[in-house]
């Protein structure tokens, strides 16, 4: 019987097998098929635009903090640096770590793409505290990242100040709209606007 | 071939970045032979800045600038800062036939509230300045503001205040798009682009300047809207109406004050008068960005620019 037994248990086994990985096959190459549908690219005709307000008193002059803007994927990887602002002093480097969260992922990106230095912006502008910054959809590597939920973060740092996190998940499509964020001591407030490339 | 017996000192890079200076954004850079200098000129450029406000600012009703605007037809005794932008305030408007008009405000005003905007006499002086003596008459019945000129100035005094400050090399500072460069070197200068107003999109030109000053006006961050219309905030006293030649216009010239106000004549002057009136004057650069994306620019201009 058992003699008997033994292949029949085989081979049921290795139908199950089979059938299990035929089963697999299915809803595998269906989610592989949905993903390709459901996740269409940037869209080239839009761009992110971000602004943000470094809290000011009126009357007061205040250095302005330590800022990096960024943008995650929906699992928090960071995808594009889009701005950061130091003090390029000796001191600098000493104080970039205070960007925690940008640090962290600053140390994923250069093992990633062989660490290049990421765009600054030192240019002033006329409306005291008030910039706004752009992101064109694209990922570090110059790719468009595709289109779904991310999260936009904004990281303000002062050298004997505090340290502050907006980090706000946003679901950009290929319809323009505009969400505010709410501020913090170092940044009053702030928003993203996805609309027509200027 | 040089060899290495002197190693070359090294040098210090400082920069800050400060909110609210002058309503605007201030950044300073210097390069210093030790580390302390740096911060010690950016407080003695703070502290002339601070002297220069309470001198100038229209905000503040007790500056020299506000109590000797309630005065007219006398003779005041006025600090040599005050005499001096006075002074050359009045000459920039004659010489640039009112493009140039330190009562283009007031001009403005009537304008939006849709009164009558009272007539510019190119022969009519806004007030008499003794440089020498220090004494000024103000003549003319409407109130004045000095904003494209008093800025460029303040810019060209904090320069020399970073600039003398023990143990600075190069210096830049930058207060809200007027800013001036001192030292040996030169510095690099993106020009935004007015039809883009993000920090981080690309300039529409690059220059290089040493021991010179660039101020790029525009109604394109500042302006308002008047029945449904976008209007510059800069005011053209010829027309009696705003501005509406150039979205962008820059200059460069040897001082902060020179840059500020021909920025702001170019800004209102048809493109070829601007140009040739930029021409007229020694090393003025310019240029202009039209509001129908039209560029002029005159030769000093393209000898500035780089790659």
């Amino acid at each position: 019987m058992k003699k008997i037994n033994q292949p029949s248990d085989i081979s049921r086994r290795g139908l199950l097998k089979s059938i299990g990985a035929f089963s697999l096959t299915l809803p595998a190459s269906s989610v592989l098929a949905n993903l390709l549908a459901k996740a269409p690219k940037w869209d080239s005709k839009l761009e992110l635009a971000i602004q943000l307000d470094i809290a000011t008193q009126k009357e007061v002059r205040v250095h302005r903090p330590y800022i990096a803007v960024w943008i995650e994927d929906k699992d928090g990887k960071p995808v594009r640096t889009i701005s950061l602002w130091v003090q390029t002093t000796r001191r600098g480097p000493k104080w970039i770590p205070d960007l925690r969260r940008w640090y962290r992922g600053e140390q994923d990106r250069v093992k990633a793409n062989g660490g290049d230095l990421v765009a600054t912006t030192s240019s002033a502008t006329r409306e005291a505290g008030h910039y706004t910054i752009v992101w064109d959809g694209k990922n570090d590597k110059g790719a468009y990242v595709d289109q779904g939920e991310y999260f936009v973060c904004i990281e303000a740092a002062r050298e004997h100040g505090t340290y502050q996190l907006i980090r706000e998940k946003a679901k950009f499509a290929n319809k323009a709209f505009l969400q505010k964020f709410a501020g913090n001591v170092e940044i009053s407030g702030a928003s993203i606007e996805l609309r027509k490339r200027s | 071939m040089k060899l290495p017996w002197k190693s070359h000192p090294q040098l210090f890079h400082h920069q800050a970045h400060l909110e609210g200076v002058l309503g605007t954004s201030l950044e300073i850079q210097t390069v210093a032979t030790d580390s302390d200098s740096g911060p010690k000129a950016v407080q003695a450029a703070l502290e002339v800045i601070d002297s220069l406000e309470s001198i100038f600012s229209v905000y503040r009703p007790d500056s020299e600038f506000m109590v000797w605007q309630r005065t007219r037809g006398e003779e005041i005794s006025v600090s040599n800062h005050l005499a001096v932008v006075l002074d050359t305030a009045e000459k920039f408007r004659r010489l640039s036939g009112n493009a140039f008009c330190p009562v283009a405000d007031s001009l403005a005003k009537a304008w939006q509230e849709d009164k009558e905007v009272p007539e510019m006499e190119v022969e009519n002086p806004l007030w008499s300045v003794d440089v020498d003596r220090g004494i000024a008459i103000r003549h003319t019945s409407l109130p004045a503001t000095l904003n494209a000129i008093a800025k460029g100035y303040i810019v060209d005094q904090a320069a020399i205040a970073l600039s003398s400050s023990p143990g600075i090399q190069e210096a830049l500072i930058n207060i809200g798009g007027d800013l001036k460069h001192v030292g040996k070197k030169g510095i690099e200068v993106a020009i935004a682009d007015p039809s883009l107003d993000a920090e981080n999109t690309p300039p529409i030109a690059k220059v290089k300047i040493a021991n010179e000053a660039v101020t790029t006006s525009g109604g394109y961050r500042r302006g308002f809207g008047k029945d449904g219309k976008r209007y510059s905030h800069i005011f053209n006293a010829l027309q009696g109406r705003p501005s509406e030649v150039a979205s962008s216009a820059t200059a460069i010239a040897p001082s902060a004050m020179e840059s500020d106000i021909i920025s702001t004549i170019i800004n209102v002057l048809p493109v070829e008068e601007a140009l040739s009136f930029a021409d007229s004057m020694n090393n003025i650069a310019v240029f202009i960005v039209s509001h129908d994306e039209t560029r002029g620019s005159n030769s000093l201009w393209s000898s500035h620019i780089c790659q």
